[in-house]
């Protein structure tokens, strides 16, 4: 109990200051969404007729993106000019090019953290505690050994 | 035959207590004023078994959940215009990116042992007389948790989240008078997100502690269920006879296997950290739900709307209603195979439905 006491007495000294909670308020690369994604709502905006002027601000953010990758932005381009000539119909009818009937019209969690020190720390981290936890659990099923001469008694295990 | 080992700390007043003479002072002082001892009683060996511990790893989870949540809350902002910029925020910083996929890592084991925890207690026919109320708060305790799942997702305010929220207005539209308070017009002070917010964080939290409170004293009440092989008689001769131990000896493997817990969350955190969808669009549908809403998907594909009201339904009551369904004495799954057959009937369609809802073309529904 004492061991446990101390891990995470030691988790706690490790926990940085609460502060660096957030980015702040620059808006980094991460703060950037896919194109494919963005492009894809768009295109969703359009066939649901929900706002052409929504469908264009989410093409102006596709095409600032710093992540293009799966997409083609000339397409994107040639939409976003559809749109602003205030022809929709062609807008979708480009941006349905971007994605093939066969392609799978989803998304989900587009935009992932990337990963660097702090995510290898925590693994870190993470080895250290899973030992200490392993071990902890294995002194205790050691410990409690001598204290089993019932086995074989009609008693089944679980 | 009863068999406490006499060298644990919380087993009764007065025990002897290892360790140095500061913690025994500190113990008896806490304990005489608390009373703290009352919440130790004899546990049996079998309850040592990981099956039977997954309700303190559970346990364990949640308290994990409620102290990343706490963490996160700083930082949320749960306004509908900056709740989705501030969850980038959160993924953009070191440590907020760490401890939000540590929380959404922890909320899927959470999910996982809470389903195992059910399954056992299922398998072992523990909801039977005298355990009926367990199980029923523990029943209750699965559908809060199904609550505190499905509003974690729509706070991240991206696609995902915004069709979900959709797809809650449209239900409680279904619902008519009962959904009343799901709706956005319930509150015209407060938008949707943020009463979802104030549920996830307060509501929910605070009825799944009190019926918690109510469901573990329950169990030490009526003691950890035996372990259920053999004839009915064969079962309350091994209750009655079976050794036991300390209670405090059970709370140590759960804080090892929760600090196991925390160790996998970290690592998964650090090998697939959680990330947001692009900031949400009302009116479009282009996402699935997470994989534990997923069995609902192909419903909702073939059946509309209706099946996400009537299928957790009809699972909720069903499970409400198992102790009085199946009253015999028999604990034995393989005396009880009708029951067992069910259960993995029920479990074959669950797995066939989040497969099929995986792999099926996406369809738009709300709205439709």
């Amino acid at each position: 109990m004492r061991r446990i006491l101390w891990i995470l007495a030691g988790l706690v000294l490790l926990l940085p200051s609460p502060a660096v909670g957030t980015g702040g308020d620059e808006e980094g690369e991460l703060g950037a969404q896919p194109a494919r994604a963005l492009a894809l709502q768009a295109l969703s905006i359009l066939e649901q007729g929900v706002s052409h002027e929504l469908a264009m601000e989410k093409l102006d953010l596709a095409l600032a993106s710093p992540d293009q990758d799966d997409v083609d932005v000339g397409a994107l381009r040639r939409a976003r000019a559809a749109l602003a000539g205030e022809r929709p119909e062609r807008a979708e009818e480009l941006l349905r090019r971007v994605f093939p009937e066969d392609d799978e019209h989803l998304i989900g969690v587009t935009l992932r953290p990337h990963r660097g020190t702090p995510e290898l720390i925590a693994g870190i981290i993470a080895a250290v505690i899973a030992a200490l936890a392993l071990l902890g659990l294995m002194r205790r099923r050691g410990a409690e050994r001598p204290a089993e001469p019932r086995s074989g008694s009609g008693a089944t295990a679980a | 035959m009863t068999a406490i080992p006499p060298a644990d700390p919380v087993e009764a007043p007065g025990a002897r207590i290892p360790g140095r003479a500061g913690w025994r002072r500190a113990w008896t002082a806490l304990d005489e004023r608390l009373g703290l001892s009352a919440f130790a009683y004899p546990v049996p060996r079998h309850a040592n078994a990981l099956a039977y511990t997954l309700g303190g790893i559970t346990l364990g989870a949640f308290l994990l959940l409620v102290a990343t949540g706490v963490y996160l809350s700083q930082f949320y902002d749960p306004a509908p215009a900056d709740a989705h910029a501030s969850v980038v925020a959160i993924s953009e910083a070191d440590v907020g990116s760490i401890i939000r996929s540590v929380h959404f890592w922890l909320s899927t084991i959470f999910a996982v042992t809470l389903a195992l925890h059910l399954l056992r207690t299922f398998v072992t026919a523990s909801y039977k007389r005298p355990r009926e109320a367990t199980w029923i708060t523990g029943v209750l305790l699965f559908g809060l948790a199904g609550g505190l799942l499905y509003s974690g997702t729509i706070l991240k305010w991206d696609q995902e989240a915004f069709e979900a929220l959709e797809h809650n207005t449209e239900i409680a539209d279904l619902l008519g008078v009962l959904g009343f308070w799901f709706s956005p017009e319930f509150s015209g002070a407060l938008a949707l997100l943020t009463r979802v917010y104030i549920a996830h964080v307060s509501l929910l939290p605070v009825l799944f502690l009190g019926v918690l409170a109510v469901h573990l004293l329950l169990v030490k009440r009526h003691g950890v269920s035996p372990l259920p092989w053999g004839t009915a008689a064969e079962v309350v001769r091994r209750e009655r006879e079976e050794e036991r131990g300390p209670f405090t000896s059970h709370l140590v493997r759960i804080l090892y296997w929760t600090l196991l817990v925390l160790a996998l969350a970290l690592l998964l955190a650090a090998i697939r950290p959680t990330g947001i969808g692009p900031e949400g669009v009302a009116g479009i549908e282009i996402t699935k739900p997470p994989w534990y809403f997923l069995w609902l998907y192909p419903l909702e594909n073939w059946f509309g709307l209706n099946p996400l009201v009537i299928a957790p339904g009809v699972l909720f009551a069903g499970l409400v209603a198992l102790p009085f369904l199946d009253r015999g004495a028999e604990r034995d799954p393989r005396r009880r195979r009708g029951w067992v057959a069910l259960a993995v009937l029920v479990i074959l369609a669950w797995g066939f439905l989040t497969i099929y809802g995986f792999v099926t073309e996406p369809v738009a529904h709300v709205g439709e």
